[in-house]
């Protein structure tokens, strides 16, 4: 449970003179802990965003204002929750996090998908743990082999990692199979009345958007290194790890994170395109709804 | 009576999941070897419905029996391609048009029903020819196609299946007179070959059902009329061009409806 004297020990002290004299004085050597000054001093970069929204009259002014208490609040409960399991080291607070993080995967996973059908939630929430799980376990288990094997700094950010990506792999595949067999009604129905299977009539729509839901994983692993340092690496260079270890760690994760979109996509299409036909191979056309 | 019972729909209704309305209400049909049937009615009255229902597109209650047999599953595809649904808008896939002319026979259906016809070239041309269309019309693509030729070609694709019945959903709504003529004759010619030699042979009997909204064009094509309304049939005729009393209606919910018109 987390405390009222850590909650408290968290939040900053603005009043203290002390943090301005602090913030001046040169670092020591390696020492790259940032105060919550200085996250400060990175939250006026977005009062630049904001002020420019205003002028411009983008209208996002506000949206700009609630993401960002939005994101704060998360992630410095994130913090405390985390801080927590590190501190009391038992597999069971560890198991319930990562079983917690992958339910709201797979919920959030359906949130931005325009066409529904009622099972959706369940098929979601299934895919992302299944692919999510089982990758996640090859990773720590066989891969990594942290002692002991439920460490919550190996589990949780690797699981964190994979959920995101699988979460974002499912979302698009569903999103994108689901309107496309809207969209193509006529062409799927006529393959049907020529005597198509449910499964020859649907093919090409499940192909098309397996291929939508990989394609950025792909561009992220064709573009690594060379525009962008990817974030597990940056933060591993910024810990003070070897670059090479860093790279070897990146390369690994981003074989991870691919097999598990691979398997959630996979995953969900199929138990999405099982829900939406029957075996008489006809498609339930009514099922597919928006919101 | 000698006639092949092709299809018979027993006690058939279909509930719109989402708006709740009945869609059709225990309707029962028969189509025998030989019927060529008009269905008429107000938009809504349930036309299409029964046509999609026909080609068991659509989920239903009751039976539906194909030559006296109940159809399994897994031989709905085979069932289709004898029972042939043809919409108002026809659809391809990307590609030529000899590839969506292909397309049926490339399915599983078609490797499994060893009667199953095979695509043949020569035929495609024979059909091509009957409509007046170039054969570099197959190495084009479905969207360089006007909605006249495109209608064509898709009854071709139908026709090069050998179907036994044709559902025809208002298939020259949208045509213009010239090639609205030369669909009809298609499918009198289609119609003619099989049922009016002297040796009828059972098994290569044709029927067809035909929905419009043209009464002249019902009465040309067709040899009785089926009125629907709210997803019942409520009447049979028979037309100018009517030669046997071949449909029956037995809806047991609305016997007392049905009126029968004797010519």
């Amino acid at each position: 449970m987390i405390d009222v004297q850590t909650l408290a020990s968290t939040i900053p002290n603005f009043s203290d003179a002390n943090l301005l004299a602090q913030f001046l004085e040169p670092r020591a050597q390696g020492d790259l802990s940032l105060s919550w000054f200085e996250v400060g001093v990175a939250a006026t970069l977005l009062l630049i965003n904001a002020i420019i929204s205003l002028q411009l009259g983008l209208g996002i002014a506000k949206r700009i204002a609630t993401s960002s208490v939005r994101m704060t609040i998360q992630l410095a409960i994130l913090g405390l929750v985390l801080k927590q399991i590190f501190e009391l080291a038992q597999p069971t607070p560890v198991l319930g996090l990562a079983a917690l993080m992958t339910v709201i995967a797979g919920v959030s996973a359906v949130k931005r998908i325009d066409h529904r059908y009622p099972t959706i939630y369940r098929n979601s929430i299934f895919s992302v743990w299944t692919s999510a799980w089982v990758v996640t376990s090859i990773t720590v288990l066989l891969i990594v082999r942290p002692q002991p094997w439920y460490s919550p700094q190996v589990v949780i950010p690797l699981l964190g990692m994979v959920l995101g990506n699988s979460l974002t792999g499912i979302s698009l595949g569903l999103d994108r199979f689901l309107s496309e067999l809207k969209n193509r009604r006529g062409e799927v129905e006529t393959m049907l009345a020529l005597g198509a299977t449910r499964w020859e009539s649907c093919r090409g729509v499940f192909i098309e958007a397996t291929r939508t839901a990989m394609i950025p994983i792909l561009n992220t692993m064709s573009v690594a290194g060379i525009v962008s340092i990817p974030g597990m690496m940056t933060g591993q260079l910024l810990a003070g790890a070897e670059p090479i270890d860093a790279v070897k760690y990146q390369i690994m994760i981003m074989f991870v994170i691919a097999a598990a979109i691979a398997i959630g996509v996979v995953l969900s299409l199929s138990l999405s395109y099982r829900n939406v036909t029957n075996s008489k191979h006809q498609v339930e056309w009514h099922r597919i709804q928006r919101p | 009576m000698a006639e092949t019972t092709l299809i018979q729909l027993r006690d058939v209704s279909r509930i719109d999941s989402n708006s709740g309305r009945q869609l059709l209400s225990s309707l029962s049909l028969t189509v025998l070897a030989g019927d060529r049937t008009g269905l008429m009615g107000a938009s809504g009255s349930g036309k299409s419905t029964l046509l999609r229902c026909i080609a068991m597109l659509d989920p239903f209650a009751g039976e539906l029996l194909h030559r006296e047999n109940l159809i399994t599953d897994d031989a709905i595809p085979c069932y289709r391609r004898k029972v042939v649904y043809l919409s108002q808008r026809p659809f391809f896939t990307g590609g030529t048009i000899e590839e969506n002319l292909r397309l049926p026979f490339q399915f599983k259906s078609a490797k499994s029903d060893g009667a199953s016809p095979s695509y043949q070239p020569d035929l495609v041309a024979a059909e091509l020819d009957a409509f007046h269309l170039a054969p570099e019309i197959l190495k084009r693509s479905s969207e360089s196609l006007s909605g006249g030729e495109q209608q064509m070609i898709a009854l071709i694709r139908a026709l090069l299946m050998e179907p036994e019945v044709l559902l025809l959903d208002e298939p020259t709504a949208a045509l213009d007179p010239d090639s609205r003529d030369k669909f009809e004759g298609r499918i009198h010619r289609w119609h003619n070959a099989s049922n009016n030699t002297t040796n009828k042979n059972p098994k290569e009997e044709k029927a067809y059902l035909w929905t419009s909204h043209d009464p002249t064009q019902v009465n040309r094509m067709t040899q009785q009329i089926i009125t629907m309304d709210h997803g019942q049939l409520i009447q049979t005729t028979k037309t100018a061009s009517g030669t046997h009393d071949a449909c029956e209606i037995n809806g047991p919910k609305n016997e007392q409806q049905v009126e029968r018109s004797d010519d």
